[in-house]
């Protein structure tokens, strides 16, 4: 296992146009870091950067210490996973896991061994002697795993490899991927656009959007104190509610006329007279009179969403929206006016012209 | 009444499809299947009546004089090496050419290596053929010449017993080889980029990657281009009409010259037998070759 280190890393084509610009960040030993972010966002290429599939235009990536930008693929000692699998179709499951270690010329018997050892932890024994082919998507998606698990390598690279699943197979190959982690402790980078995904299996993400990194954090902080408006929106399903507002003495002043009363308590270091964006998260937002400490007022209900388990409720505060989440059996309907409470510890403001977190 | 799924589709009207199927298919019979019936009929008559309207039927005294005819068994073993040796060499010569085009080595060079491979399909054989004739020439060939020049031995080429089924595929090769790049290249575009990044990933070299993830990718090719090229050299003429005229000591006198010159000398029965034998030999052997390479494809 190794630390992955990017330091300044970038990728333009025709020296123009800029899929990465600067990103720096490092990968510790034997944690799973998530790339996440929109289409097109460098993400990938960041990845197949490190994995030396596309050439590095400025910058510097290390693995395990040794600088990388020259080096090829096959003498980076990494395995990726790839998207669409990437499996050999004229070579049965056993093959296809074995090849790299038969590249490499590692003993037969040592082959056997590791290729035995990772079939029967993926659940694939008794497809060894298969094709791809005659493969269901999960199925492929362990070998494509099993692939890269027998050659130890320093590094594993995942590529988005659940997007061609099913949202089933998704969720149960997602905590296959998570349980692989925690009992081989292996250093793993893995790229998704899902924020889901990236939320449930990261020990960090990097939140990525048009070639800059957003934010580098602990899912929890990047969830909780997100460093701008683009990771607020991005990060969360539902994402943060933004609203703008500001600050007037005793008053929050939401754009659009409606003004609600400042809790005394609550004695934000922010700006005054400001023009502010305010984030909530939905689960921060009750509906009724809250707690005396709350930001308390009252919004018109525009659309419900039943999910089973609650209620996703879209409101109004004068011409803006927000959504907050209510209980699976709720009495209000669409058109009421209702009173709603904010916690107002977990308020966040963003500055409005550079979007970062005040 | 009659009630029709919404998921049953319609037949298919029979009759539109004869009257657009008919005139290829008459084309095809009139030009294509008859003649060679003709011909097989034909082998089985005598030469002297064979192409009177009451022909004499000798059975199969035409085919049993082919086999005690020297000349003949000497001119189909003759044919089947020169086949085996143009078979492989156009396949290794066209797959490597088309592994450059899909390389990055000659960069923006591209476009002329692809023109420089396929004018010579396009051009007139027998132009070509000549102009190989030409270069050949031992007294004032450009070849012999600039190896002359140069201080190397000089190249037998057409003149020489040794040489001359070499100089022949040279320009044979010259000629078709561009055809067979096509398919391998076309091909080559549909291979799984993915494969071969996994591969790089895995720790492949280049002749790894070739021989693990290109080749069996292109097997539709190989297939195509081993059948399509076996029946074309199995039924070699025009260079040998053009270049050779069969020698020199018919050392390039193929089945398909051979049983041209014996139509030319009124033996209308030999030639045809001769005609029949190498059309059924071009159907076992294409049909061999199809059946080697699917069974190596569902093998693999």
């Amino acid at each position: 296992m190794a630390e992955v280190h990017l330091h300044s890393v970038s990728k333009s084509y025709d020296g123009r146009q800029l899929a990465v610009d600067k990103v720096s960040l490092v990968v510790p030993d034997g944690e799973l870091t998530v790339f996440v972010g929109p289409s097109g966002c460098g993400k990938s290429t960041l990845l197949r950067m490190i994995a030396g599939l596309e050439s590095i235009s400025a910058g510097d990536i290390s693995i395990g210490g040794i600088r990388v930008n020259d080096m090829p693929a096959r003498e980076r000692d990494i395995a990726m996973v790839f998207q669409d699998y990437a499996l050999y179709p004229h070579k049965t499951v056993r093959d296809n896991m074995a090849f790299g270690l038969r590249l490499r010329h590692t003993p037969e018997p040592e082959i056997r061994r590791r290729v035995g050892d990772a079939a029967q932890l993926l659940q694939i024994e008794h497809l060894l002697d298969r094709k791809p082919a005659g493969l269901s998507g999960g199925q492929r998606q362990r070998v494509a795993i099993g692939r890269a698990i027998v050659r130890q390598p320093k590094v594993f690279l995942f590529d988005e490899p659940l997007s061609n699943l099913d949202a089933q197979l998704r969720t149960e190959m997602r905590a296959e991927i998570k349980r692989l982690h925690q009992r081989l402790g292996a250093t793993i980078i893995y790229v998704t656009h899902d924020q889901v995904e990236a939320m449930t299996l990261a020990n960090r993400i990097a939140v990525l959007q048009a070639g800059h990194l957003q934010q580098y954090d602990t899912p929890g902080r990047i969830y909780r104190e997100p460093s701008n408006l683009f990771v607020a929106g991005f990060m969360g399903s539902p994402p943060m509610n933004r609203l703008q507002a500001r600050l007037e003495g005793e008053h929050v002043e939401w754009a659009g006329g409606q003004r609600w009363s400042r809790p005394p308590a609550w004695t934000p270091h922010w700006p005054q007279q400001t023009p502010l964006v305010l984030g909530i998260r939905p689960e921060h937002i009750t509906l009724g009179l809250g707690k005396s400490d709350d930001l308390r007022g009252q919004a018109q209900v525009q659309m419900l969403e039943p999910l089973g388990a609650e209620t996703l409720l879209t409101l109004a505060i004068g011409s803006q929206s927000l959504i907050c989440r209510g209980p699976a059996e709720t009495t209000v309907g669409v058109g009421d006016v209702v009173d709603i409470a904010m916690d107002a510890r977990q308020l966040q403001a963003f500055n409005p012209d550079t979007g970062l977190r005040w | 009444m009659n009630v029709r799924s919404a998921h049953q589709p319609e037949r298919p009207a029979i009759g539109v499809f004869w009257w657009f199927i008919a005139p290829f298919a008459l084309l095809t019979i009139v030009f294509g299947v008859w003649p060679i019936l003709l011909a097989i009929q034909t082998s089985f008559t005598e030469s002297s009546s064979a192409l009177q309207p009451q022909a004499k039927w000798v059975g199969w005294a035409n085919y049993l004089s082919l086999w005690s005819d020297p000349v003949f068994m000497q001119s189909l073993a003759r044919t089947l090496i020169y086949t085996g040796l143009a078979v492989s060499s156009t396949i290794v010569c066209a797959l490597l050419y088309a592994l450059m085009l899909n390389s990055h080595w000659i960069g923006p060079g591209k476009l002329f290596f692809k023109v420089a491979i396929f004018l010579p399909v396009v051009a007139p054989d027998i132009a070509g053929y000549v102009v190989w004739r030409w270069l050949y020439d031992q007294s004032f060939g450009a070849i012999n010449t600039a190896l002359e020049a140069l201080g190397l031995p000089l190249f037998g080429g057409i003149a020489s017993v040794s040489t001359v089924l070499v100089a022949v595929l040279i320009a044979e090769l010259w000629h078709h080889v561009g055809f067979y790049v096509i398919i391998f290249w076309a091909n080559l575009a549909l291979c799984d980029k993915g494969q071969s990044e996994a591969a790089e990933i895995d720790g492949a070299n280049a002749w790894q990657h070739f021989w693990h993830v290109l080749l069996p990718q292109l097997r539709p090719a190989l297939l195509v281009n081993s059948v399509y090229a076996l029946i074309q050299y199995l039924k070699t003429f025009t260079v040998v009409a053009v270049m050779t005229k069969g020698g020199p000591n018919e050392s390039t006198n193929f089945v398909s010259y051979y049983a041209y010159q014996l139509f030319d000398q009124g033996r209308y029965g030999e030639a045809t037998a001769m005609a029949t034998v190498l059309f059924a030999l071009v159907l076992v052997l294409a049909g061999l070759a199809m059946r080697l390479q699917r069974r190596s494809g569902q093998g693999a």
